[in-house]
């Protein structure tokens, strides 16, 4: 396995981590809200600045760790070549298309509640609020980038 | 499921000059050993630019290197030029 490889798995596991450790607590407190009470911006502040302390903390003991076991750094690391960029632009299509329909899905289901809010014929209730639907975005966002990740190691994997 | 049609003869060529590693000619045309080794496997297509770099490595015109079958169905028998 390349060193690039290496390093993707790395930034793959990082970021799953994460993402997973951020949504659980933030769906949880945003869940947790009724409609007239205020936003939790204390909460959610606590909530970000742990998941960046994490996010350092991870990415340090994971790439140390792959830097120690990887031996010669020096002589590991190659320059890009023809393939690894074509990798590259293939995996951001994977991961522009995947953010392109979590958002999609997003501005529907805002247009379904707003509609149905105004509506006697349709009735449906989404628990919609801004802080809901920022996370919806960041989600997509993280979700966008995992896949992006992920696709770029299944071309490495695959080798073409 | 192979990644191309295009067939090459650069194990062979490697071979016939010293046996040259595949680390040694990634390096001399300026590219990781896992896409030489993809190129190889016929899993990966070069760039027209990549090709002639291989070509010139091992002194020998394009289609003595890389072959493209004719009736593009991945059969045996390559295009003559």
């Amino acid at each position: 396995m390349s060193w690039r490889e290496k390093n993707l798995w790395c930034e793959t596991l990082v970021s799953a981590l994460v993402s997973v450790y951020f949504f659980y607590h933030s769906f949880a407190i945003l869940l947790r809200l009724d409609a007239d009470s205020p936003l939790p911006v204390r909460d959610m502040t606590r909530l970000i600045v742990t998941t960046v302390i994490i996010s350092i903390i991870l990415s340090t003991v994971l790439f140390t760790l792959l830097r120690m076991l990887s031996g010669d750094h020096q002589a590991n690391v190659e320059p890009s070549d023809e393939r690894d960029r074509l990798f590259e632009l293939r995996s951001n299509q994977v991961g522009y298309w995947t953010l392109c329909i979590i958002t999609a899905f997003v501005v529907g289901a805002i247009v379904i509640n707003s509609t149905s809010a105004q509506s006697d014929t349709l009735q449906v209730s989404l628990p919609m609020s801004p802080l809901l639907i920022a996370q919806a975005l960041i989600a997509a966002l993280t979700l966008a980038s995992l896949a992006k990740a992920i696709s770029a190691l299944f071309f490495y994997r695959r080798g073409y | 499921m192979s990644g191309t049609q295009v067939k090459n003869n650069i194990r062979r060529l490697r071979l016939l000059n010293d046996e040259m590693t595949q680390a040694e000619l990634a390096q001399r045309i300026g590219v990781t050993r896992q896409t030489l080794n993809a190129i190889e496997a016929a899993k990966y297509s070069p760039s027209l630019e990549l090709a002639f770099k291989i070509a010139q490595v091992f002194n020998q015109p394009l289609d003595d290197v890389f072959s493209y079958p004719s009736d593009g169905n991945g059969d045996n028998q390559t295009k003559e030029f």
